[in-house]
This record gives structure tokens, sequence and C-alpha cells, in this order.
């Protein structure tokens, strides 16, 4: 039954391409059908064998309690895009494809199966990022991002080649963990980069500043949780954690230099791209710190990660439709856009604030101190960009008059829930941590991983 | 030996794609390393002695060398080629907009358009 | 100053390969076939004890195809085709997307030769290509590389002939092709249980109508993967305005 997850919208795919204005009215359906397959009819731990081979010859398909919320969340993200971006007929079948590939990657226990599918989103991936004219950007995109593919895919190799198996559960129990460490080496270096973490992320501004209303979204929220999902089953769950100082550093150098660059931009789309790398940033510099395995810190890594893809999502769309035009005729686009702000500094009764909170609260507990300096740092440096912006959109003084701009209907009622739902966990945060505690403490443990497979599945 | 061979390769793909500044050549170099990395995954199934895996009336019974890696490289193929189409068609854009397909003049000429 | 930069990042990568990357490799052409999963691929025992396996002999078998390779890729393997089906689609899709921002056609020089000798050689190819998708669980090849020679016979005509044009036809063979492969997979699961399971009986190793669902998703991927490349060629040369 959970392939139906991956074969439905595959097949609508395939199946409009000669009817290509069919497919925008197809994709929200399918997005819904999927939420409504997920939270209505299967449960956690399921493994689906494709074709009824045994786990390590065959494909297993995996949902356990770490893929269900992310499951959840990615598809999210997709309904609320397909309602509210505005894009040519084409892009649609691409968007459904796009829907298939993110499931797959989610679901998949498999380590060639995942370079399959992150080949499949980097190719929708380049295409979206040269809408409105941005081919120099998308090429650029395109030549980091095929070296990143290729890097991964000579880590996958190797894995066989020591385990004798690509399956992942078979292969982290079986292959011996000096030689693992090479091969994650590579692994981690290609996730890098699609993760935006600079130097690696130097595609990200201007692929992200395109002004179009579907690319940030959904390369900028989507495939970033469903990359983050990634690294996390991969790195804490199956490989033992590669020597992290490298990555942490990294990291922390990133962040510092994203907020930076962030400050000085002209152009909101500009801003915003280099406050989606620092958020990305954050969260793997979180993830990789050296105080890997407790499970408040990887839980408070996940509910900042909600918090970043959601107002990221509030931000480029509004972005995308106004195009620095004011918010005097636009309240709702305006609302929506100072709570997601406000949202992203961390002022108290949003879900920024328990982002920030847990986090700094975990990692003082845990010993380390680099982090939270750093991260303090960056927000006062966030909150003064954010705010000026805020000012200038709000009071900006509007000479012509002749262009009305606003957001189309769909648009304004998917914004101002995502904002309403970050004031909503601003106050209730148990709603979202009873799920990220639940992931954080199913993540480190691998023994129910591996059992989940060996008893085969439905 | 062949390992050797594919990573030189791939060292002299990686060193086109950061020295050139002609993005078509940029695109050539990628192309030296997406096959660099395709021979050396296959020569990771080599068995000495072995036969192509194929049951056919030269080999009835078996004694093949590692398919798997085979059954890889074709995917990482046609992958690569799906790549190089939507390069190729982006670097026809860039050409069309821009006038050169030259790094350094397009910036000059992005420059100007500001 | 770029070639500073350049030797360098290459000489770090080299260093890592050749120094931290190589001594975990197995050498060259001594690797331990009983670890590794192709051992029961190739004896086709992954459900059942081991067997030798012989040419023309074998009959009702797990998977029937004689070149091993294909069993993995449509057999074993199945879901990752159907994700390499999906990047050549979103692929072509995406060039006919890039295609038509602007109106462009590039002309070519006709000649008395290969106009005459296209007319000629298109007919083989096209049997050619169809040989190979056909014979995939005979004989190397498949569906790619016969997709591929059929693509190339298109390109043939499109060099002859300045009029020619790839029509909608294209389009729907590349929609009815991918949808079949799809369609395939959820009979599978309809009668099997299971999505992309094989539900045609497996016949003898080495005859033509053996192997069960093999030759007709290989026939199905030959299509998609011919109209496709078509149309990605077709729109490179000339685009509309839309």
């Amino acid at each position: 039954m959970i392939a139906l997850l991956v074969a439905v919208p595959l097949a609508f795919g395939f199946a409009t391409v000669a009817f290509p204005k069919l497919s925008r009215y197809i994709l929200p359906f399918v997005a819904l059908f999927n939420l409504v397959l997920l939270l209505g009819f299967v449960h956690p731990s399921q493994v689906t064998e494709i074709g009824k081979w045994p786990a390590a010859y065959g494909i297993v398909l995996v949902l356990d309690n770490v893929s269900y919320p992310f499951l959840i969340f990615v598809n999210l993200i997709l309904f609320a895009l397909s309602i509210s971006a505005t894009y040519e007929d084409k892009l649609g079948v691409l968007l459904l494809v796009l829907t298939a590939a993110l499931n797959g990657l989610l679901l998949t226990g498999d380590f060639f199966n995942s370079f399959v599918f992150l080949e499949i989103i980097a190719a929708v991936a380049y295409v979206l990022a040269s809408q409105n004219k941005n081919s120099y950007a998308a090429f650029k995109y395109l030549i980091f991002g095929s070296v990143a593919g290729i890097l991964y895919l000579i880590g996958v190799v190797s894995m066989y080649v020591y385990a004798g198996t690509l399956n992942m559960a078979y292969a982290g129990f079986v292959a011996s963990p000096e030689y693992v460490q090479v091969a994650g080496i590579l692994i981690v270096i290609a996730l890098l980069v699609e993760l935006k973490i600079l130097p690696l992320g130097l595609w990200a501004p201007d692929v992200y500043s395109n002004g179009s209303t579907v690319t940030p979204v959904a390369l900028g929220s989507a495939v970033t949780v469903a990359i983050f999902y990634l690294f996390s089953r991969i790195f804490f769950n199956i490989l033992e954690p590669v020597k992290p100082m490298p990555v942490y550093v990294l990291s922390l150098i990133s962040i510092v230099f994203a907020q930076l660059a962030a400050m000085k931009q002209k152009t909101l789309g500009r801003t915003v791209a280099y406050a989606s790398i620092a958020g990305a940033s954050t969260v793997m510099a979180v993830l990789s710190s050296g105080a890997l395995g407790v499970e408040k810190i990887a839980s408070a890594a996940y509910l900042y990660l909600f918090n970043e893809a959601i107002s990221m999502f509030i931000l480029f769309t509004i972005y995308g439709y106004l195009n620095h035009k004011g918010f005097k005729n636009n309240s709702v686009a305006g609302i929506a856009f100072s709570l997601a702000s406000i949202s992203l500094i961390g002022f108290p009764l949003t879900a920024g604030f328990w982002a920030k909170i847990n986090l700094l609260t975990a990692l003082f507990e845990a010993g380390d101190y680099i982090l939270p300096a750093i991260l303090l740092v960056a927000t006062v440096i966030e909150a003064g960009y954010l705010i000026k912006w805020n000012v200038e959109l709000w009071y900006v003084d509007d000479d012509s008059e002749t262009e009305e701009m606003e957001l189309p209907f769909g648009a304004q009622v998917v914004v101002l829930l995502f904002a309403l739902a970050l004031v909503i966990v601003g106050f209730m945060p148990d709603l979202v941590t009873a799920y990220t505690d639940k992931i954080a403490s199913h993540i480190f443990d691998f023994k129910t991983y591996f059992d989940t497979i060996m008893k085969g599945g439905m | 030996m062949i390992y050797y061979i594919a990573f030189i390769l791939f060292g002299i793909g990686l060193y086109g794609i950061v020295s050139q500044k002609n993005l078509f050549k940029q695109l050539v170099s990628l192309t030296i390393i997406d096959t660099a990395v395709n021979i050396f995954i296959v020569s990771l199934g080599y068995l000495h002695g072995a036969e192509a895996p194929i049951y056919s009336s030269v080999t009835p019974l078996a004694n093949f060398v590692d398919p798997l890696p085979q059954a890889l490289v074709l995917t990482a193929i046609v992958i690569g080629v799906g790549t190089l189409a939507v390069a190729s068609m982006l670097l026809i854009h860039i050409h069309e907009e821009y006038g050169s397909v030259d790094a350094d003049e397009i910036r000059a000429a992005k420059e100007v358009i500001e | 100053m770029r070639r500073i930069w350049a030797i360098l990042i290459s000489v770090v990568f080299l260093y890592f390969f050749l120094g931290t990357y190589f001594p975990t490799l197995p050498k060259f052409g001594n690797i331990d076939m009983y670890r590794r999963v192709s051992f029961d691929y190739i004896s086709k025992s992954t459900t059942t004890s081991y067997q030798p396996v012989e040419y023309k002999k074998s009959k009702g078998l797990e998977d029937g195809s004689a070149n091993v390779v294909t069993s993995i890729v449509v057999n074993y393997r199945s879901f990752d085709t159907l994700g390499e089906v999906t990047v050549l689609f979103a692929a072509a899709l995406g060039v006919g997307i890039l295609a038509n921002i602007k109106k462009r056609r590039i002309e070519f020089e006709e000649h008395k030769v290969l106009s005459v000798a296209a007319g000629m050689i298109f007919p083989l190819i096209l049997l050619f290509g169809a040989y190979i998708f056909i014979h995939g669980h005979l004989t190397p090849g498949g569906g790619f590389p016969g997709g591929t020679v059929i693509a190339l016979g298109v390109l043939l005509l499109m060099l002859a002939k300045n009029e020619f044009k790839v029509t909608d036809v294209a389009k729907h063979t590349e929609q009815v092709a991918g949808s079949g492969y799809v369609l395939v997979g959820l009979i599978g699961m309809a009668v099997v249980g299971v999505f992309l399971a094989n539900f045609l009986p497996t016949g003898t190793i080495g005859n033509l109508f053996s192997a069960g669902v093999v030759p007709i998703v290989y026939s199905l991927i030959g299509f998609k993967v011919g109209a496709e490349l078509s149309s990605l060629v077709s729109d490179m040369r000339e685009g509309d305005k839309a």
C-alpha cells in the first residue's frame, strides 16, 4: 500500500504529459490523496518488499516512526504549494514527478534507490531553477549538483563493495566501521552541497532569488527537509557517525558568513535566500555538534527545521508575488510576512521562540558553548535586517500606483493559515514537539530499524 | 591498474571544471568525470578468468563476473545523458540571452543590464 | 589564479582518493563473489535454495532471462529502472519547457546523397533498434540502447530533410509507454500483492518467449526512450514562443 504514495503521482505525471493543462488541477488532488492515505490507512512500522524479493536482494520501502512525520510534513508543504503558487502549465507535470520522487526518497531503504531519487529531484530542480530567465544561475547549480551526485554514487558503490549488499540496514550491519568512514565522507560532501552549506552552497542565492513562486518554495522548503531526513537516517541510524568535527566547523563558519552577507544585500529575494542558507547551516551545525546521541538536541533541531521550512515558505511566496511592492494595499500579505519574520527571529509567542529556547537549553546542558554563542550573535544580526525590511515594506511611499499586484486568493489563504500555525505552535509547542521527540527517540536506535526489516513486510 | 586510470581521468575533469571559463568546456569536463566514474564502477566487479554474465551456447554454465555494478552503471549512464541534455538546452538559452558562453563576458553583460 | 586553484583542488581530491580510499578496495580482479548478493542473482536462487542453472535446460525458475544484467535491472531492482525512466522523462520535459521561450529554428543544408541514403537506411535502423530491445533478455542491450538507436534514425531523417517535423505522435507514445510501465507494476500489485511483481510464467532460459514480464517492460521502455530522445532533439532544433 505504501508503494501507492510513489506510484500514483508518477502515473498521473506520465499520463498528463500530452494534456499539460490538466496537470495543474490534478496536483492538489494527488497531494490530498497522499495525505489521506498517510493519515488514515497506513500506520508506522510497515515494510514493503518491492517485487516480493527478500530484503537483502530486492528494494524495500520502510515506513517507521522516523519517516512517518517527515512524510506528512513534506506532503503538506507540497499540497500548500499546489494551491498557492502560479506557474505555467507544463511545470505541473514536473511537480507531480517531484511529489513522487520526494515520497520515494523518504520511504526508501536502499542506497542506490536513494541515489536514483536524488537525481530525479536534481533534474527537476535544474529546470525549476531556470524559471524567469535565470539560465546562468541554473547552469552553475547544475555543475555543482552533478559533481555532488557523482560523489554520492561513488560512496554508494563503495558501501556495496564493503558490505556485499545495497540494502541500508544490512549494509550498516555487515560492513566494518573503518571502511564505512571513507564512504561516509563521500556521502556527506554530496549532501552538504544540496543543503546549501557555504562554500559548497554558492549556487543558492542566485537560484532562490529568481522571483518565481514555485522554485524557492519547492527547493528551499520541501527538498531541504527531505535531504535532512536522508542525512539523519544515514548518519544517525545506520552508519557510525563520521568524524563530525569538520562538518561542525564548516557549518559554524557558514552561519556567520550567511548572516553577514544577508545584511548587505539590496534585494529582498537575495536576503531571504541567505537567511535560508543560514537556517539550514544552523540545523546542520546542531545535528553534527559533538554532543551526538543526546535526544533533546536532535528534537530541538527538528523543531527548528519545522520553523525554518514554514517561515521560508511564507517569505518566498510573498516575495514572488509582490516583489518589493508595499504592504499598504496587501495587509494580509503584510501580516503573514511580519509574523514569519518574527518567528524566524525567535520572539516569544511564536514557534521560533520555542525552537531556539529548546536548542539553547539542550546545548548548554550538553556542555557546548561555542554554538549557542554564534547562534545568539546570528539572531541579533537576523533581527537587524528582517526588521529593517519589514519597516521598509510597510511604510513604502507608492509613487507608481499603476501596477496593482496582489496575492491570488489561494495564496492568501495558505499564507495566512501557515502564519496562524506558527502562532498556535508558539502557544502550544507540544503539538509539534510530540512528533519531534518521537523522531529523536527512534533515530539513534539501529536495532529497532534492523528488526523491522528482518521481520519482513506485508 | 585501471583504478588509477579512472581517478586520473576524474582529476582531469575536476581541473577542467574549475579552471575553464568557457561554459561549454565545463560541460565537457563534467562528461569526462561521468565517464571516469562509470569505468571505475564496472571495474569493481571484475573477476579474473570469468566471462560476461549472459547464459548462452558459449557459456551454458555460470562462470561470470559480478553483474550488479553493470546494472548500476546502466542507470548512471542514462542519468548522465539526461543531465547533459538539460545543460545543453541551458547553454542555448544563455547564448541567446547574453550573446556568448564565456563566464567573464557574461558577467560583463550582466553588469550592463543592471 | 584560476589554474592554481584548479590544480590545488584536483590534487587534494586525488590525494584523498589514492591515499585513503584505495586501500579499502579489494585488489582488481580478486573479488569474493560468495559474500555478495550477485552470487544469488546469477544462480537465480534468492527465494529458493542453490541449484546450478543451465542454458536451454532449466525451466520454471523465479526469473527466466538468460541475460543476468537484464534480470537485475528489470526484475530484482525494477524500482530503480522506474526511477531512471523518470529521470529521462523529467530531462526531456525540461528541455521542452525551456525550448518554448524564444522562437528559434536551425536550418541544415540539404545533400543529395544524404537524402537518398536516409530513405534506404531508416527502416534498417528501426529494425535494428527493435531487435535490440525485443531480445533484451537474451543478448546485451535492452530498452535503453534500443530506444536510442530508434531516436538516431529519427535524427537522420531530420538531417536529411529540412521540413521534417516530429509531431505529437512522439508525445502520445511517451505518455502511453510511461503509464504502461506503472500499470504493469500496479497489475503486479493486484495479482501478486506487491508493487512490480512478476506475474507471467517464466519459461525456459534462452527461449524468446520466456522471462515473464521482462520483454514487455523492455519494449515499453524502448518505445518511451525512442520517443523522448526524438522529441528532445527536435525541441533543441526549433522552438515556438508559447
